[in-house]
């Protein structure tokens, strides 16, 4: 259940970190990390996925040392994704908890 | 796995794929392990972060070929999917071989349906063609018809025989009580001669030179005007029928594949597991 729920919810995740800024692999793994655990393997097919539903578009950026760093950017229709996206894990948050609410009101009726 | 072995292994494994897509795919890992590395840590464990190489390019190549297959949906694509989605397990490549020879019979009724259809439309074009305006002339064999039917009209007297001055012979003769009329030709090269029976329909071929003797008991003095509309309609009902039912499982086979190979990446994607 877990993985299931995080894999609908990984997409969700990477679009709003990018709708904060357009970022590089490397970061978006750092900045997901943070608060959650990532495999660094799924980032890139992920990343791959999610280029091709066109809902993000990548350039590169000469940096001073190396070669050019490849960054990803929201497109328009990405931004309309996450919305979407972000309403219905509202809905389903809530839903949840209310759920849950309810349950632990039952308990409680019945403990008293 | 040092950084060396994973970009190497990775490049092998992609061969296959156009050299544009193969790059892009093989900067992406170079810049990630350079993030890595500035970040303070070891190629190995960039490396076991990333996951096995191999297993990578066959994912990446069974989306590719997908993702090619959606935009074009070309036999060659088609074989792609599969040998890409046989790749990916054990049990595809098993599935893989009957799948594939049913794709084959598959493309073989399609192409048996376009040549009958071809083949019906052609006839009743040219049918039609010489009916409304006399061109293309159809050669029947009506003429030979018209031969036997004038001899016979002629009467029992009138067989023919010519004589050449080197043995030649063309005999033409009719034996009434029999129903039989022939014609025979004789060279020294050998003897061709044409019989017909009572029966209407059918002669008999034979024909004689050095090499031996060829007979054709069943020989069909050309089929009918209306033979003819009926076989090309017959012919184009047929071959659109065969196309459409090999069109139509055609599209649910691609639908079924692609389902299939959605599910089996989707298998990978839980395989490697989210949580590292």
């Amino acid at each position: 259940m877990k993985t299931q729920l995080k894999k609908g919810t990984l997409d969700m995740c990477v679009l709003a970190a990018l709708a904060a800024g357009d970022s590089y692999a490397y970061e978006l793994v750092s900045i997901l990390s943070r608060s959650m655990e990532v495999s660094e393997g799924t980032m890139y097919p992920l990343m791959r996925r999610l280029q091709a539903e066109a809902w993000v578009s990548t350039y590169l950026v000469e940096s001073a040392s190396g070669p050019s760093r490849k960054y990803y950017t929201l497109t328009a229709e990405g931004r309309r994704q996450l919305v979407l996206m972000q309403q219905e894990w509202q809905e389903f948050v809530s839903d949840v908890n209310s759920v849950l609410q309810l349950a632990a009101g039952q308990t409680k009726g019945e403990a008293s | 796995m040092n950084q060396q072995e994973f970009i190497s292994q990775l490049q092998e494994a992609l061969s296959r794929l156009p050299e544009s897509e193969r790059q892009d795919i093989v900067a992406d890992y170079q810049e990630y392990f350079r993030d890595g590395l500035a970040a303070g840590r070891s190629e190995a464990d960039i490396a076991a972060a990333l996951g096995d190489p191999q297993q990578l390019a066959r994912e990446l190549m069974a989306r590719h070929h997908m993702a090619r297959w959606e935009s074009r949906k070309s036999f060659g694509n088609l074989f792609a999917v599969v040998g890409a989605i046989a790749g990916l397990g054990f049990l595809n490549f098993m599935l893989a071989i009957p799948f594939l020879f049913y794709l084959w019979l598959l493309t073989m009724g399609a192409l048996a349906s376009t040549g009958i259809l071809i083949g019906g439309v052609v006839l009743f074009a040219t049918l039609a063609s010489n009916a409304l305006f006399g061109w293309p002339g159809i050669q029947e064999a009506r003429d030979f018809r018209t031969l036997w039917s004038s001899y016979e009209q002629a009467g029992p007297g009138a067989n023919i025989h010519i004589r050449g001055s080197n043995g030649e012979k063309v005999d033409v003769v009719r034996e009434a009580s029999a129903g039989r009329v022939s014609v025979h030709i004789e060279s020294s090269d050998g003897s061709l001669s044409v019989q017909r029976s009572a029966s209407e329909a059918r002669g008999v071929l034979r024909s004689v030179n050095e090499d031996g003797q060829l007979d054709d008991n069943e020989l069909n003095i050309g089929i009918s005007h209306e033979g003819a509309w009926i076989a090309g309609v017959l012919m184009i009902v047929l071959g659109a029928g065969g196309l459409c039912l090999c069109y139509w499982m055609a599209r649910w086979t691609w639908r079924a594949l692609l389902a299939y190979g959605r599910y089996q990446l989707g298998l990978l994607d839980k395989a490697r597991g989210l949580d590292g």
